[in-house]
């Protein structure tokens, strides 16, 4: 259990308690961006004890920064903003375990950065890698705690919370985002992204403490000038959500090679070396060939899932083939017995490796995907 | 019919503007027909992206804007 004196003043609130204490121990936060908004958050978080947190930011503290960058010095100028952070909240809690990434999130280190995280906090100031940490959290279930400011004015909002609607859902991508200024372009009042991450801090604690009403769904805006607050709801666009989903995997294919490799890593510890699995200590082909594919789908009992989107091409029919895209695996595979056995496809075999990966790591004993997708097999099937 | 335009972040830097009132001789008009209206009014929006709500909810831009309806342009923020 945490140190309880340091909390004491929270946990005799009966909505958190020791309970919910160790709930906020037990919590790992990943943070994009240790910035105007990045560093209040991560102050909060760190202060009411948050026990695992993720640092993202490939920058150096500039003087600039420190108009609104509270957790930086004079001295820190130079250094990096994600080390600097690290240092500054583990004075105020040494309690916490904080770990550090001194690099821009991209499309190449983003699953790898992600895994290991249960709510990710945006604190970024480019809208393309908003984009890309929306599609991670929906593909993988993330809530996502979004803030953003521009000059006087923040917005905040939690998507893809409880399969709520996502950032896409309110701002669909557009050729001129890039032309939206950041505050190095447009200005900014220092105490604005303190107020605002502030506001993005409670939202994350709400979440893993499960009280109050999370800002999901719904966009707060923030004009410090005027003192105005306007809330402004949105719904969920299914389409939106099948976007993220689909630029997420598309996103994935094209640096595949890595992304494998630590799949692979991972699978070892279960008994299962570079698509090969063990049972019984007999060895067993996972990857199966379009021949072995198409005999195993002939095979009484087993279940053959299509992971692809649901209006992708050629089709591919069968009595037992059952189509549930890869967003959609995790409620089905509860439905099913672990071992029961299982073949997986997609278009070209990446998605029903994942797929596969996952069935394999929730306990399936008896899991086969198609290697190189419905793409291997178009002779078979038209 | 009289309505009310709130405009936030990016698009009140092209209005110098943060609320106004616009009255049409129409008694209903499409949230499509009101942004080509705005635009022409302000013609830099035409190159901004951003959003619009109608009473406080996110609105497609065939929905109907009557009279006393408060509009508000909301575009993405990028700042961090």
């Amino acid at each position: 259990m945490a140190n309880s004196k340091r909390y004491s003043r929270q946990i005799v609130l009966p909505e958190i308690g020791e309970i919910g204490q160790q709930k906020l121990q037990d919590a790992r936060v990943l943070v994009i961006g240790a910035g105007g908004l990045g560093c209040p958050v991560l102050q909060n978080l760190a202060a009411a004890g948050v026990g695992n947190i993720g640092i993202v930011d490939g920058d150096v503290v500039e003087e600039t920064n420190l108009h609104r960058q509270l957790l930086y010095t004079l001295k820190d100028c130079g250094n990096s903003k994600a080390e600097t952070a690290k240092k500054a909240i583990f004075e105020l809690n040494p309690e916490i375990n904080v770990t550090v990434f001194s690099e821009f999130f991209t499309a190449q280190n983003a699953a790898r950065i992600v895994k290991d995280y249960q709510i990710i906090v945006d604190c970024t100031d480019a809208i393309t890698v908003r984009y890309l940490i929306n599609d991670i959290s929906v593909a993988k279930r993330i809530p996502m705690v979004y803030a953003s400011i521009h000059k006087f004015e923040g917005q905040i909002s939690v998507f893809n919370y409880n399969n709520g609607p996502s950032y896409r859902c309110l701002f669909p991508e557009q050729e001129r985002l890039n032309a939206i200024p950041n505050c190095a372009d447009s200005g900014v009042l220092g105490i604005l992204p303190n107020t605002i991450g502030t506001l993005q801090a409670t939202e994350v604690l709400k979440i893993i403490l499960g009280i109050g009403e999370i800002l999901s769904g719904k966009l707060l805006i923030y004009d410090a000038l005027h003192f105005q607050t306007q809330t402004i709801n949105f719904s969920k666009n299914p389409k939106m959500i099948e976007t993220a989903t689909k630029k997420y995997y598309s996103q994935k294919k094209e640096q595949a090679v890595p992304d494998i490799q630590n799949l692979n890593v991972f699978s070892e510890e279960k008994g299962i070396i570079n698509g090969t699995l063990f049972l019984n200590n007999k060895k067993v082909e996972t990857d199966l060939s379009p021949e072995s594919f198409l005999e195993k789908c002939k095979q009484f009992g087993i279940v053959v899932i299509d992971v692809r989107e649901l209006d992708e091409t050629p089709e591919f029919k069968g009595n037992n083939v059952i189509r549930i895209p890869l967003s959609m695996l995790e409620d089905y595979s509860k439905k099913l017995s672990k071992n029961q056995e299982i073949v997986l496809f997609c278009q070209t075999g990446q998605r029903s490796l994942a797929a596969m990966n996952y069935l394999q790591k929730s306990g399936f004993v008896g899991v086969f995907h198609l290697g190189k997708g419905i793409e291997s097999l178009r002779n078979q099937i038209e | 019919m009289t309505i009310t335009l709130k405009y936030f972040g990016l698009v009140a830097d092209i209005t110098e503007l943060k609320e106004e009132q616009f009255t049409f001789d129409e008694e209903t008009i499409s949230v499509s027909v009101l942004k080509s209206k705005i635009e022409n009014s302000y013609q830099t929006m035409q190159n901004t992206t951003y959003a619009i709500a109608v009473n406080q909810a996110m609105s497609s831009l065939q929905a109907t804007i009557k009279d006393q309806d408060v509009i508000a342009f909301l575009p993405p923020f990028a700042g961090g």
